[in-house]
């Protein structure tokens, strides 16, 4: 909302400076954003007299001229405004000081002609948008003086934040009635001196509401004899100063009152009107309506509508119809001034896709009380700038009165919740500058205005009296009171710390978009079902993920196109995954890693590694140990297209490890090899070691032993180390140190070698004891995996 | 005889220690310990030709011999480590480069996250969390704001279906708290929330959120403004000053802007904030009576305040991130930037 200073003064004699009304306005909930048509003194920007004036003589559309500034030597300057001329006072910067945008203007040899300086737009100054020409400035300011607001005739506009509870701020009576509270200057409400004469207004209108709930109050004047034409030129600039564009003298009036009093007026061509008949009705279905602006609509039947007795004439509260629109030859005007309910208001708006200024405000609550005082004051002014007659008396369906509400408000209430000592005299006392009127004694009635729709119950009153002793008259309180609350939330600690951890495993932390393109999950050849947005920005943010994946492989493309070509990363996010229309889906978080490029960097002994599905699983197998104090099993699996590993502990199984198969790479575009593993927290979370018991540890040495076999292709090497493991408590570790393949050992044969340290606890081990151990072993890879010992 | 087979020893332990003395490379050593103790050395040869001597000479001289070889061994063990050593000396290179050693980081977002838990924790706070995919009526209707308040129009909103949304803000989670646990209520939600709008460098389709709740017996504004005051100041410094404006939320009443001096330029004016000397950083204000209402707490007897705070705000001031997006493109090099402990 623009609310230019000079309109202000109208209604509140204020004297406060820009800044101190500024100040005021936002300690009062109206956050003011900015303020136009400030100007703050700069050295160096002074009057200027233009002396003579000449074309360039090297350039058609520039002038050379000689400006006096007060000092001995006129400057020269050359100009390329095409308003420039001998005699003009104008704002000038001489060269060698800065414009308020900091720019520093330099003397130049423009074309052949030096040029000392130059002559300002109100762009340049920051003033206005205004480029187009210099400005020109009063004949009386003398040269050489430094240019100030004064000079420049401009008047600050306020640009106000008017929040959506706050309907009676989008008018420049209501802000005035605000900054009042503050400024003490006092409140004068615009007076309508309505001659009333010729027809009776009850005999050219008749209104007839057939949904009163919609729309509860309508009012009507008829006025004749109007001349339309131009608006004068106050007019004219007081609407162009909130942005609005003139149209002609009883539009304008219209527009004037609406942005005066926060009221949306409509003027119809009383002669296209059918029978002097106004009906608000309910519109039918597929009923089709041009508004003024040349716009078909085809409504849906729920639509309140102004109609005559033939036709609809306009769209209630949101904008009047082409059909019966003011125009040159108009003559007769039917003045409307009506109460829309809200709620109706903003669904045929929001549904249409049409907001005016009219319906902005309707669909946040206009005064009910507020239609008469609007028709009357802009019927006063159209008398008086399109000279017609007003008829006699006014037309007001009033068939849903409302009434001003009064709140029952206790003194104690108002303290206990600010946490202040108010005595109610000063609660009353602030209340009544903003017209709310209260009852006697300690709890008493606050009769708030029909202006005010948010104010219906005491915390409203509350807040009300918090916002106009000003926020800064309560003290913080040094003390909170504790609450012995236990107060720890285990899954979010856990977070954390696995955030840690994969840190210190060299991953990088990324934060992914969980909206994604679903082809995406095709090509995963994903099976769940997404949760699908019905309005989405895009096609690549339309649904939800389901899998962690796509978002990782986002970010590694993006950093490969960036030549980030070692890519360790990690996501803890969410997924989610749809179980029904009607129901909320299914969220799970997952760890997610991504890999890609070297292990550790490139190094210069040629020992660089290059990330493998094993490097991978010994990290998964790590980091799960390092969690849940268990090693977990791997167990081959084809994960989106590529042989990868599913990892369990006991019966759960926490996620998958695997390369990300050359399909998929394609899909996304991208050329290095990557690999992924997603565990799923949840599962983790609750397999995590939560205490830790210490045990002692063996005072005796170990015994090694290593063995070497050879296996079928399909012998699982972490299934008989485990097998190896579990032959003897005296095992303490085993370790596989080799593996290989060769044309000695034939086809479908591998060599598997492992170390294994012997350990007892009470003694050290006996030749005896390692070696029947030794050969339980032996016997088992036997058995269990046709072993054959190597030499 | 055995005098002549003693000389002939001591010849060989002498020209034997000679030799490793001399000797530079490790490959010479290990041909040496074979020349002078394998099966073909001199010694071998001496102590294979001992048939002619008695008993004790033969004890005698064979007592010689090893000890002769064990000087020589050691001999061969000093002067190796001695080459070893001045081998590796020579090839250490102390300009090149270590091998390199990776150490992964967190997201500004998460590290930022981390902070606040971290400071209303100590205040007594504890960490709820809720669904991102949420009902209208936890989103919206239980938070005071039907269908068709204009209020809905301050957060556009993705729908999934009329009644199923993607949330716009954590306050549900503050209804959900409110229905499972009774007062009094001390908590903290952190979390991701969307907004359909378009992405520029200062809006992006999602962002995260933290707000939080405290319900009691008597609490008040004041105190609202006194848990604020103690947050800004553990968060943004002893001497940062805040104030309050007021603002509308249709949960909360009275509503509050939050504002605080701009640490970006000590509060002089700077661009960023907009030459007001003041940054906003949160909204709050007390619980509103029918978010109680909604929840079956009764308004008479307890009263509470909630605040919520934008995370990507707060990461972008502190560390003087310009657009909101590299937030959520995560190259590497932006990353790694946050690196610290
Ligand atoms: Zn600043």
């Amino acid at each position: 909302m623009k609310a230019p200073l000079s309109w202000l003064k109208e209604y509140t004699e204020v004297t406060a400076t820009v800044n101190e009304i500024s100040e005021a306005f936002t300690n009062l909930g109206l956050e003011v954003e900015g303020v136009a048509g400030q100007y703050v003194p700069m050295p160096g920007i002074v009057v200027g007299k233009v002396l003579h004036s000449a074309r360039h003589p090297n350039a058609g559309k520039l002038t050379v001229n000689k400006v006096d500034i007060g000092q001995e030597r006129p400057l020269d300057i050359v100009c390329g405004a095409p308003n420039v001329k001998t005699g003009l006072t104008v704002a000038l910067i001489c060269a060698g000081n800065k414009l308020p945008n900091g720019f520093e203007i330099k003397k130049a040899n423009i074309r052949g002609e030096l040029s000392e300086g130059m002559i300002c737009s109100g762009r340049e100054l920051g003033i206005s948008e205004d480029a187009a020409g210099i400005l020109e400035l009063s004949d009386a300011y003398k040269a050489g003086e430094t240019i100030t607001t004064g000079h420049l005739n401009i008047d600050p506009v306020f640009e106000i934040a008017v929040l959506s509870n706050r309907p009676d701020c989008l008018s420049l009576i209501g802000l005035a009635r605000e900054l009042q509270v503050r400024t003490h200057s006092g409140l004068t409400l615009p007076s309508a001196v309505l001659v009333e004469g010729g027809d009776k207004t009850a005999d050219k209108i008749r209104v007839k509401i057939e949904d009163p709930e919609d729309c509860p109050r309508y009012t009507a004047r008829h006025i004749a004899r109007v001349s339309i034409g131009p608006s004068p030129a106050w007019l004219v600039n007081r609407l162009a100063s909130v942005g609005m564009r003139s149209i002609n003298n009883v539009v304008d009036v219209t527009n004037f009152v609406l942005m005066e009093t926060g009221h949306p007026l409509h003027a119809f061509d009383y002669d296209k009107i059918e029978g002097g008949a106004i009906i608000v009705r309910r519109a039918a279905s597929g009923e089709h309506f041009t508004t003024l602006d040349a716009k078909e609509h085809v409504l849906a039947g729920n639509e309140l509508l102004i109609c005559d007795e033939k036709r609809s004439v306009a769209l209630a509260g949101i904008m009047g119809g082409l059909n019966s629109e003011i125009s040159s030859a108009t003559t007769e005007v039917l003045l409307e001034s009506a109460y829309f309910n809200p709620i109706c208001i903003r669904k045929t708006a929001r549904k249409l896709g049409i907001s005016s200024e009219s319906s902005y405000r309707f669909e946040r609550g206009a005064d009910p009380e507020g239609t008469v005082k609007a028709l009357d004051r802009a019927a006063a002014l159209i008398c008086e700038l399109a000279g017609g007659i007003v008829s006699d008396g006014i037309v007001d369906e009033n068939p849903g009165k409302i009434m001003p509400v009064k709140i029952p408000v206790r003194t104690s209430r108002v303290n206990a919740l600010l946490g202040t000592s108010l005595q109610a005299g000063e609660i009353k006392d602030v209340l009544g500058k903003i017209g709310i009127i209260c009852g006697n004694g300690q709890d008493f009635d606050a009769e708030a205005p029909t202006n005010r729709p948010d104010l219906t119950r005491e915390v409203d009153i509350v807040e009300e009296v918090a916002r106009l002793i000003g926020f800064n008259r309560i003290q913080a309180a040094a003390h909170a009171s504790i609450s012995l609350v236990k107060n720890e939330n285990q899954l979010d600690d856990f977070r954390s710390g696995v955030r840690g951890t994969m840190k210190g495993y060299g991953l990088t932390e990324v934060v992914t978009n969980s909206l994604i393109n679903p082809r995406e999950l095709e090509w995963l050849g994903a099976s769940a079902q997404p949760v699908v947005l019905l309005n989405p920005l895009n096609p690549d943010m339309s649904v939800m993920r389901t899998a962690m994946l796509p978002s990782l492989l986002t970010v590694a493309k993006a950093n490969f196109s960036r030549n980030n070509t070692d890519v360790r990363i990690f996501e803890i996010g969410k997924t989610f995954e749809s179980i029904g229309p009607a129901v909320l889906p299914r969220e799970s978080e997952e760890i997610a890693i991504l890999v890609s490029g070297l292990v550790a960097g490139r190094r210069w002994d040629n020992k660089s590694e290059e990330w493998s599905i094993y490097h991978l699983k010994g990290l998964a197998d790590s980091f799960i140990e390092y969690v849940t104090g268990k090693r977990p099993s791997f167990s081959q699996v084809q994960v989106c297209g590529a042989p990868g590993l599913s990892m369990q502990v006991g019966q759960e199984t926490l996620g998958v490890l695997a390369p990300v198969s050359a399909v998929l790479k394609k899909r996304y575009d991208l050329k290095p090899d990557l690999l992924y593993c997603t565990i799923n927290f949840a599962a983790l979370f609750a397999l995590r070691r939560q205490s830790i018991i210490c045990g002692p540890v063996s005072k005796f040495p170990p015994s090694d032993r290593d063995i070497a076999v050879v296996v079928d292709e399909s012998a699982s090497v972490d299934g008989m180390a485990g097998d190896i493991q579990r032959e003897s408590s005296l095992i303490e570790s085993v370790t596989v140190f080799d593996i290989f393949r060769s044309d000695e050992l034939g086809a479908g044969k591998k060599s598997i070698a492992f170390s294994i340290r012997m350990r007892a606890f009470e003694a050290t081990l006996t030749d005896g004891q390692v070696e029947s151990t030794f050969q339980k072993i032996v016997a088992k890879l036997k058995s269990r995996y046709k072993a054959v010992l190597r030499s | 005889m055995t005098q002549s087979i003693s000389e002939k020893l001591e010849t060989v332990r002498q020209q034997a220690l000679a030799e490793i003395a001399a000797a530079s490379a490790e490959g010479q050593l290990y041909q040496l310990k074979s020349r002078y103790t394998g099966k073909k050395s001199d010694l071998s040869a001496v102590l294979a030709d001992l048939g002619a001597l008695s008993i004790d000479e033969k004890r005698q001289i064979g007592g010689l011999a090893n000890t002769v070889k064990t000087d020589v061994l050691q001999a061969i063990e000093d002067r190796l480590s001695q080459v070893v050593q001045s081998t590796a000396a020579a090839s250490f290179d102390a300009t090149a480069p270590g091998i390199p050693c990776v150490v992964g980081s967190q997201h500004p977002l998460t590290m930022v996250l981390d902070e606040l838990k971290d400071v209303f924790g100590k205040m007594g706070f504890a960490v709820a969390e809720g669904p991102e995919v949420e009902t209208d009526y936890y989103n919206f209707e239980a938070l005071n704001t039907p269908k068709h308040h204009p209020a809905r129009d301050m957060q556009d909103t993705f729908y999934v279906s009329d009644e199923v949304l993607l949330r716009t803000h954590t306050s549900p989670v503050q209804v959900r708290l409110m229905e499972k646990q009774k007062p009094p209520i001390r908590a903290i939600m952190p979390g991701r929330v969307y907004r359909n709008e378009e992405i520029s460098a200062r809006s992006y389709c999602l962002f995260h959120q933290m707000e939080g709740l405290y319900i009691d017996a008597h609490v008040t504004f004041a105190d609202l403004k006194g848990t604020i005051d103690a947050f800004v100041r553990n968060y943004f410094g002893n001497s940062v000053k805040s104030k309050f404006r007021p603002s509308f939320f249709p949960f909360t009443e009275p509503s509050a802007e939050v504002d605080i001096q701009c640490f970006l330029c000590n509060s002089k004016g700077c661009p960023v904030c907009k030459r007001t000397g003041w940054l906003e950083i949160m909204g709050c204000g007390m619980v509103d009576p029918n978010v109680f209402n909604a929840v079956g707490i009764n308004p008479d007897e307890w009263s509470g305040f909630a605040f919520g705070m934008g995370i990507e705000r707060i990461a972008m001031l502190k560390y003087d991130v310009t657009d909101i997006r590299l937030f959520f493109e995560n190259d590497l090099r932006f990353l790694e930037q946050f690196k610290h402990v």
